[in-house]
């Protein structure tokens, strides 16, 4: 399975986790690629996404790669990765996501944005990437 | 829609209406409710909808009426429509594409449910590329062919919605992926893979330790 034909993808939406999102992510050729949202899903609260520390190291190497992999073909645009979730309990307002540092790696190469799922919020927006 | 406009004199108040939905008369007839049934049924007051921008049609048996069957139907809104909604409903390929073909300024096109019939007929050639938004919604192994079919039309989507699925295969998601590759700009794809085993399926999801 494979996007790798998609040579003009601009915006790729995908639901995590599921068995297919890296293969998809390994597969992307497009250099006009601008953004990429991932909803998560099944996260019951803040403190559960702790344990998911296991699905965000590997992630941030997987989007790290992808974009050293499309810069390398000519990709000059700041990709950001816009992070969606939806917390069955709690607040996603009151949590410091400053402390919480999500996607590290890749936060030096583009833009992570989060925003809560429920309402459309925007909580979240790096920008420290170096384009 | 019997019975909702009773007088001739009010009857051109239809042309404010912008969004149509069409049910089965009665639940539970299913898909034996036909075109030929919706015109009977609706036919005056279709013609009297000027300005539908949304059409959904829902538990349809949409039958090999042609060009002219269409026309009968929904000539009063062929060039205003820009969203079709087809759920549930059961076709031949080329009667679908003739549909499809009649509306030239359909924007986004939301297909899902369905299951399509042998062929009466040649596949027709489509008048125009097909091009906007195209959403799928709960399908399965069994749209497969419809969809290998569908790519090989003349297709220039910019977006490509994938919103739901039945029963995901890696086989069924590539056959989806080959709609407009080309062209799209937007691909969503909300919904993951589901691995087939020998007692059923299930989806493979990451679970945290």
């Amino acid at each position: 399975m494979s996007i790798r034909h998609f040579r003009q993808l601009r915006e790729l939406e995908l639901v995590v986790p599921n068995s297919t999102y890296k293969t998809l992510l390994s597969s992307v050729a497009s250099t006009e690629l601008r953004k990429i949202v991932i909803h998560m899903r099944r996260v019951r609260s803040w403190n559960f996404s702790l344990k998911w520390m296991k699905f965000w190291a590997p992630a941030d190497g997987h989007l790290c790669g992808l974009v050293d992999r499309l810069r390398a073909k000519g990709h000059c645009h700041a990709l950001e990765v816009e992070l969606r979730f939806s917390c069955i309990e709690g607040d996603l307002s009151k949590v410091d996501f400053t402390e919480l540092l999500f996607l590290p790696g890749f936060r030096e190469k583009g833009v992570v944005t989060i925003v809560d799922a429920k309402n459309g919020n925007r909580v979240l927006h790096s920008s420290t990437h170096n384009s | 829609m019997n019975g909702v406009v009773l007088s001739g004199s009010k009857i051109h108040l239809l042309r404010y209406v912008r969004s149509l939905e069409q049910y089965p008369r009665t639940p539970n007839t299913g898909n034996n409710y036909t075109m030929q049934n919706l015109l009977e049924d609706s036919g005056e007051y279709l013609s009297a909808l000027h300005n539908i921008r949304s059409l959904e049609l829902t538990t349809i048996g949409i039958e090999h009426v042609g060009e002219g069957g269409f026309r009968a139907c929904f000539s009063a809104f062929r060039e205003t429509l820009t969203n079709l909604s087809l759920m549930a409903f059961v076709t031949s390929f080329s009667t679908f594409v003739t549909l499809v073909d009649y509306f030239p300024n359909i924007t986004t096109l939301r297909v899902g449910f369905f299951s399509v019939e042998s062929d009466e007929g040649p596949v027709p050639l489509l008048s125009r590329p097909l091009r906007g938004k195209i959403c799928l919604r709960d399908i399965n192994y069994g749209s497969m062919e419809f969809f290998n079919r569908f790519a090989k039309l003349d297709l220039e989507y910019e977006e490509l919605v994938l919103e739901s699925c039945l029963r995901t295969t890696t086989e069924l998601l590539e056959s989806v992926l080959r709609l407009g590759a080309s062209t799209v700009k937007y691909l969503r794809l909300m919904e993951g893979v589901k691995r087939e085993y020998p007692h059923g399926t299930q989806t493979l999801l990451y679970t945290p330790t």
